[in-house]
C-alpha cells in the first residue's frame, strides 16, 4: 500500500514536472500551426537545440535560486559567469588541455569567483545588492583584462566539440539536476539553507553556521553559472568580455524561470524539478516566438509582459482563493438562513 | 563596538594603502608612459624622423581580435616610429560615454583624439573642437555636421561603396559559379543602426544584385534595417533573406538552416566564430555543404577554418571580408600631421574636414591566400614604415591627405599577394 | 579616549559628512598627484558636468530608497524618456515641447511602475528588474534602426544657456526643500526605517511610494533632457551604465541603499561627484582604463563597508 502510495506520488510529480511545458508546446504549436502554418519543432537539431538552451538556462535559474530566494540578489552573477568561463578556458588552455578540462576550470574558477563574493559578503555584511555590484566591477576587469578584451575563443580550443555535443549537455545537466536535487533536498546543507532562507536569527540559535551556510551557497551559484558559460560558449563560439557592468543583460533573463520553478512549481515538486520544468517550457516559449518572425525588441516585451502577469498573479493567487473561500462561506450563511427561515 | 571600530580602522588603512598604491602606480604607469615617450622619442630622434612626443586618446567601439591586435600594433611599432603615445578606451557605445572619455583624455594630457563610434562623430568633433583637441572619426559616412569646426581633421574609414565592393567580391567568389544559390544574410545590429552592418548588409544584396543582374522590389537600405527576418524579392526568383539580430544567434539561425534552403551565409559580424558549430551540425544533419562568408581579421581561428574541411569536406570558411587595416592607421597619420602643423592640408580644400576612404576591406577567398597574408607581422607590415614615413608631412611637408588615402586605395588584396607572395 | 571616539563614531555628523570629507580628501590627493592640473576650474568643470546626469537622476531615486525600496530601472527609463523627447522634439522643433514631454513621460513612467508594485502588490525590486529590460525593449522598438540626433545648434545653445545647471540646481532645490523640510521626507524616512509601524500609525506605504516615484519621475525627465543635452544624438545604448552608476552613487555618497533615517538627497551628488572623480582623477594619474573599473569597485566595498555599520546578522531585505 505504502508502495504503491510513492509511485502514484512519484508518477503525480512526473506529470506535474511535464505539464508546464507540454502545455507551453500545445500552445505555441497550436498558435504556430494556424496562424502560420508551421511547427515548432521541425527536426530532431531542433530538440537538441531545446536541450542546450534549456539546460543553459536551468544552470543560470539554480544559481539565482541559491540566493535570491533568500532574498539576497547578486548583481556580480552576470560578471562570474563571464570572469569563470573566461579564465576556465585561458588557464586549460595555457596548461595545453582542452576539451572537459575547460568546463572543469570554468567551475573551479567559478566557486573561486561565488566563493570569493561570499566571504566578502559574510565579512563585510553590507547589502548583496551593493556588494554585487562593487564586485561586478572588479570581475568583469579580471575576464576583459585576462583576455585583452577578446573575450575566449572556445572554437580554437582543443576538444571544445565535445563541449558542444548535445550528449554531453544532457549529461551535464542531468547531473547538474541530480546534484541540485540530492543537494537541496537530503543534505545538511539543504536543510540548512532552508533553515536560513526561513529565519537567519532562528537559524543561527538553532546552530545553523549561517555565515558558512551562505558563503557556500554563493561559491555554489558559482559552480553552476560556470557551468552555463561554458555550455554557452561551447555553441556560440565564444564568451565575449564585457565591460560597464553589462555582464548581467544575459543572467537577467533567466530570472523568470527561477521564479516560476521556486515560487510556484515548488508547491507541487522537487524545486530543482520544477526549475529544469520551468527552464524547458520558457525556451519553448522563445522557440514558438520565432515562428511568428518577431522582433527582438517586440519579443522582449512579450516575455517581460508574461513575466510581469506571472508576478501579478503570484501576488494576488490568495485573492484568488481569498474570494472563493468568501463566497462560500457566503452560500453557507445563506443556506442557513433559508434553513432557518423554512424551519 | 570593539570589532567595529577594528575592522573600520583597517578598511581605511586599506583604502588609503590602496590609494597611495594606485597613486604610485599611476606615477610609475606615468614614469613607465614618459620612458616610452622618451624611449620612442629616442627612436624618433634616431631615425632621423625628428617627431615630437605627442599623446592619442582613442576611442573604441568594441573589443575583439581586431581591437587587441591593433592596439599592441599601435602600443609597439606605430608609437615608436611616430613617436606617439596611445590612451584606449574600454569599449565605448554612446555619445555621453564618449564625450566623457574625451574629457578625461583632454585632462590627462592628450593632442588629439580618433574614434570609430561611428554614430557620434560629429558630436565628439564638437566636444573635442571645444577643448582644443584635434579629432579623426572613422565612418564609412562623411561628417554630416560641424565639418567646419578647426579641430575636425577628417573622417577616415572604407566607404559604404568600399564595403559593397568587398562583399561583392567575397560573394562572387561563392556565388559566381554559376550554380543556383540561396543565401542567407545576417544583419546584426543592422536594425539598431549600427553603420558597419548596414554597409555589410547593403553591399552583400548590390553585390547579388552585380552578379545575378536581378532588380530587388524594395530599398536596400529599409531591407537592410529591417527588425525582422525579410525576403529580399527580385525580378530573378533568387532565394535570399535577410536575418537581423545579435543575441541567442546560433538558436535562432539554426531552425531557418534546418530548412535546407540555404547553402550560403554571409554575415556583417564574425560569423564564422559564433556559428561554425551550428552550421556545422546542420552540414552534418543534412549532409550538405553551407558556404560561410564571415566578417573576420587575422587570427589563429581564421587560419585554422581556411586550412580545414567542413563535415562535407568543404572548407570550413570560404572567404572572409577584413576591416581596419588602414583606417586607424591613416587615422593616426592624419592626426600626426595635423599635430606637427599640417593641419590645413590634412582638410579639404574648402576648409571642411577632409574624408579618406582609403583601403577598403581586404578580402581573402582561398587558404592560399590567407597563408600568403598571415606572415609574420602581417597583417598590419601590408602598410610598411617607409610607406606610412613617405605620407608624413614633417617629413614631406607637400603631402595632403588625398596622398594618405591614395597609400591606402592601392592597397588592394592582388597587390599585397604580388608584394608579399 | 575610545568613549570619544565611539561617540564620534556614533555621531549622526559623521555619517553625514563622511562621503563629503572622502570627496574634498580625494580632489586634493588628484591634484597634488597631477601637479594640480586635476584641481584646474576647467578640469573640475568637466567634472560636475559628467555627474550632472547621474546627480540629478539620482536626486530623485533618493525618494524611492528612502523608504528602503530600490529602482534599479532609473537608467532605462532615462533612456526611453530621453528617446520619446528626442523624437518629439525633431517632429515638432520645439525645445519647451521636448521639456514638457520629457517630464510628463518621465512621471507617467514611473507612476506605471510605482502602481504595478503598490496596487498590484508585486515586491518593488522585482517589478523594476522587469522593467529594466521591458523599457529597454521599448525604446529599442521606438528608434529602430536610426540615432536620433538633434542638432548642434540646439544643444549647443542649451548646454552654453547653462540649462543642465539651472535643471540640476531647480531639482535639486525642491528635492532637498522636499525631503528635507516636510513632513513627506520624514514620512518617506519613518517608512524605512520601519514600514510596519509607519503604516500603523497612518502612512500607507502604497501612496508614498507612488508619491516617490512621481518624484523620481521628474528627475527622470530633467535626466533625459541633460542627457540629449549632453549627448546630442540618442542610440540604443544611451544611458546603458545609468542604472548601475545610479544606485553607485546613493550608496557612494553615504545614504543606506535600506533607506531610513540616514537618507539624504546630497548622497546622491556626492556620490555622483565621487564616481567621476574617480574617474578623471584615476586616468589622469596614468592609469589603464582596463582596470579603471575594477579599481573603483573595490574602492566602492571600502568605502560602504567603512561608511555602514556592519550589522550582526546578514543583511538581505530586498537583495
Amino acid at each position: 500500500m505504502k508502495q504503491s502510495n510513492q509511485i502514484v506520488r512519484a508518477l503525480k510529480s512526473v506529470a506535474i514536472a511535464l505539464a508546464l511545458p507540454v502545455a507551453m508546446f500545445v500552445i505555441m504549436e497550436a498558435l504556430a500551426f494556424f496562424t502560420q502554418g508551421e511547427h515548432i519543432i521541425k527536426s530532431s537539431l531542433d530538440i537538441k537545440n531545446l536541450i542546450r538552451s534549456s539546460g543553459i538556462s536551468a544552470a543560470i535559474a539554480f544559481a539565482w535560486s541559491m540566493n535570491l530566494t533568500s532574498g539576497r540578489m547578486d548583481l556580480s552573477l552576470g560578471a562570474q559567469r563571464v570572469a569563470a568561463t573566461i579564465c576556465g578556458g585561458f588557464a586549460a588552455t595555457a596548461l595545453g588541455l582542452g576539451g572537459i578540462w575547460i568546463l572543469v576550470f570554468a567551475i573551479l574558477f567559478g566557486v573561486l569567483f561565488g566563493g570569493l563574493v561570499g566571504t566578502v559578503f559574510v565579512t563585510l555584511r553590507i547589502p548583496p545588492m551593493v556588494l554585487g555590484i562593487g564586485m561586478a566591477c572588479i570581475l568583469e576587469c579580471v575576464g576583459f583584462a585576462l583576455s585583452g578584451g577578446a573575450g575566449f575563443k572556445m572554437v580554437t580550443a582543443a576538444g571544445s566539440a565535445a563541449l558542444s555535443d548535445v550528449n554531453f549537455t544532457i549529461a551535464v545537466v542531468a547531473a547538474m539536476l541530480v546534484a541540485m536535487l540530492l543537494l537541496m533536498t537530503y543534505t545538511t546543507f539543504g536543510y540548512r539553507f532552508r533553515a536560513v532562507r526561513g529565519s537567519q536569527f532562528i537559524a543561527a540559535n538553532a546552530g545553523v553556521n549561517v555565515f558558512a551556510n551562505v558563503a557556500v551557497c554563493y561559491a555554489v551559484a558559482g559552480l553552476l553559472v560556470g557551468v552555463s558559460g561554458v555550455l554557452d560558449a561551447a555553441f556560440a563560439g565564444s564568451m565575449a568580455a564585457t565591460m560597464g557592468l553589462t555582464s548581467n543583460g544575459s543572467v537577467m533573463a533567466n530570472m523568470f524561470p527561477m521564479m516560476i520553478g521556486c515560487n510556484f512549481l515548488s508547491r507541487y515538486i522537487n524545486q530543482a524539478v520544477g526549475v529544469v520544468s520551468a527552464s524547458v517550457a520558457i525556451r519553448i516559449f522563445a522557440m514558438g516566438l520565432l515562428v511568428f518572425n518577431i522582433s527582438d525588441a517586440v519579443s522582449s516585451c512579450i516575455n517581460m509582459a508574461l513575466f510581469i502577469a506571472f508576478l501579478i498573479w503570484q501576488a494576488n493567487s490568495y485573492r484568488i482563493a481569498q474570494y472563493k473561500h468568501d463566497r462560500e462561506r457566503i452560500a453557507q450563511a445563506q443556506a442557513m438562513k433559508k434553513a432557518r427561515a423554512a424551519a | 563596538m570593539k570589532k567595529i571600530s577594528r575592522k573600520q580602522f583597517l578598511s581605511l588603512a586599506g583604502m588609503s594603502a590602496l590609494t597611495l598604491g594606485l597613486a604610485a602606480c599611476g606615477s610609475s604607469g606615468g614614469s613607465s608612459a614618459a620612458n616610452a615617450g622618451s624611449t620612442a622619442a629616442a627612436s624618433g630622434a634616431a631615425s632621423g624622423s625628428g617627431f615630437e612626443h605627442k599623446k592619442i586618446a582613442i576611442a573604441w567601439n568594441g573589443a575583439n581580435d581586431d581591437v587587441v591586435q591593433t592596439k599592441a600594433h599601435f602600443d609597439g611599432e606605430i608609437g615608436e616610429l611616430l613617436n606617439l603615445e596611445f590612451v584606449h578606451s574600454e569599449p565605448i557605445s554612446d555619445a555621453g560615454a564618449l564625450t566623457t572619455f574625451i574629457e578625461n583624455s583632454y585632462a590627462s594630457g592628450c593632442d588629439a583624439v580618433l574614434t570609430n563610434v561611428s554614430n557620434a562623430i560629429d558630436q565628439a568633433a564638437a566636444v573635442c573642437n571645444d577643448l582644443g583637441l584635434y579629432f579623426v572619426g572613422i565612418s564609412s559616412s562623411n561628417a554630416a555636421e560641424n565639418q567646419d569646426l578647426p579641430c575636425y581633421v577628417s573622417v577616415c574609414g572604407a566607404s559604404a561603396e568600399g564595403y559593397g565592393d568587398s562583399y561583392a567580391e567575397a560573394l562572387t567568389s561563392v556565388v559566381g559559379d554559376g550554380a543556383e544559390h540561396s543565401i542567407l544574410i545576417l544583419s546584426g545590429a543592422a536594425c539598431y543602426g549600427a553603420t558597419s552592418f548596414i554597409e555589410g548588409t547593403v553591399g552583400s544584396l548590390r553585390a547579388l544584385e552585380d552578379v545575378y543582374g536581378l532588380t530587388y522590389n524594395e530599398d536596400l537600405n529599409a531591407l537592410a534595417t529591417s527588425s525582422v527576418q525579410v525576403e529580399a524579392e527580385n525580378d530573378k526568383g533568387v532565394r535570399i533573406t535577410i536575418m537581423p539580430g545579435m543575441e541567442d544567434l546560433a538558436n535562432m539561425v539554426s531552425p531557418l538552416l534546418q530548412t535546407g534552403d540555404y547553402d550560403v551565409v554571409v554575415g556583417t559580424t564574425d560569423i564564422y566564430g559564433s556559428l561554425s558549430i551550428a552550421i556545422n551540425e546542420v552540414e552534418e544533419a543534412l549532409g550538405k555543404n553551407i558556404n560561410i562568408i564571415s566578417r573576420n581579421t587575422f587570427s589563429e581561428m581564421v587560419g585554422t577554418a581556411f586550412n580545414s574541411q567542413d563535415s562535407t569536406g568543404h572548407p570550413a570558411l570560404n572567404a572572409i571580408v577584413c576591416t581596419g587595416l588602414y583606417e586607424f592607421l591613416a587615422g593616426i597619420i592624419v592626426l600626426r600631421n595635423a599635430l606637427d602643423g599640417y593641419v590645413e592640408q590634412m582638410r579639404s580644400e574648402d576648409g571642411t574636414c577632409s574624408r579618406v576612404p582609403g583601403m577598403r576591406p581586404t578580402v581573402i577567398t582561398s587558404a592560399e591566400e590567407y597563408n600568403v597574408l598571415s606572415g609574420d607581422d602581417l597583417p598590419y607590415a601590408f602598410i610598411t614604415e617607409d610607406e606610412i614615413l613617405s605620407v608624413c608631412s614633417l617629413l614631406h611637408p607637400e603631402i595632403t591627405y588625398a596622398d594618405i588615402d591614395a597609400l591606402g586605395a592601392k592597397q588592394t588584396t592582388d597587390y599585397l599577394m604580388t608584394k608579399f607572395a | 579616549m575610545q568613549n570619544t571616539f565611539q561617540k564620534l563614531k556614533e555621531s549622526r555628523w559623521t555619517s553625514r559628512l563622511f562621503s563629503p570629507v572622502i570627496l574634498v580628501l580625494l580632489v586634493l590627493l588628484f591634484s597634488v598627484l597631477t601637479g594640480g592640473r586635476f584641481s584646474n576650474l576647467r578640469n573640475l568643470r568637466m567634472v560636475v558636468d559628467q555627474a550632472l546626469v547621474v546627480a540629478t537622476v539620482a536626486s530623485g531615486a533618493v525618494f524611492i530608497f528612502a523608504t528602503g525600496n530600490v529602482n534599479i530601472s532609473m537608467g532605462a527609463s532615462t533612456a526611453l524618456i530621453a528617446t520619446i523627447a528626442a523624437q518629439m522634439y525633431v517632429r515638432t522643433v520645439s525645445v519647451p515641447v521636448m521639456f514638457l514631454v520629457s517630464v510628463v513621460a518621465g512621471v507617467i513612467t514611473l507612476a506605471i511602475t510605482a502602481l504595478l508594485s503598490t496596487t498590484l502588490k508585486v515586491r518593488v525590486l522585482y517589478i523594476t528588474v522587469v522593467m529594466m529590460t521591458l523599457l529597454a525593449s521599448m525604446q529599442q522598438g521606438i528608434l529602430g534602426s536610426t540615432t536620433l540626433s538633434l542638432p548642434y545648434d540646439v544643444t549647443s545653445g542649451l548646454k552654453n544657456a547653462g540649462v543642465p545647471y539651472i535643471l540640476f540646481l531647480g531639482f535639486f532645490a525642491f528635492c532637498t526643500i522636499l525631503f528635507h523640510f516636510t513632513s513627506l521626507g520624514r514620512k518617506l524616512r519613518y517608512l524605512g526605517i520601519n514600514d510596519r509601524c509607519a503604516e500603523l500609525t497612518g502612512f500607507p506605504m502604497a501612496r508614498y511610494l507612488f508619491i516617490a516615484f512621481v518624484i523620481a519621475g521628474i528627475g527622470v525627465g530633467f535626466g533625459a533632457i541633460m542627457t540629449i543635452i549632453r549627448n546630442g544624438s540618442i542610440t540604443t545604448d544611451t544611458c546603458a551604465s545609468l542604472n548601475m552608476d545610479c544606485m553607485l552613487a546613493i550608496v557612494l555618497g553615504g545614504m543606506s541603499c535600506f533607506g531610513g533615517s540616514r537618507s539624504n538627497t546630497y548622497s546622491a551628488v556626492v556620490g555622483a561627484v565621487l564616481v567621476t572623480v574617480l574617474n578623471n582623477g584615476l586616468l589622469m594619474i596614468g592609469v589603464s582604463s582596463t582596470i579603471l573599473q575594477a579599481i573603483r569597485g573595490v574602492i566602492f566595498i571600502v568605502l560602504v563597508c567603512v561608511s555602514q555599520t556592519r550589522p550582526k546578522g546578514l543583511p538581505s531585505r530586498d537583495g
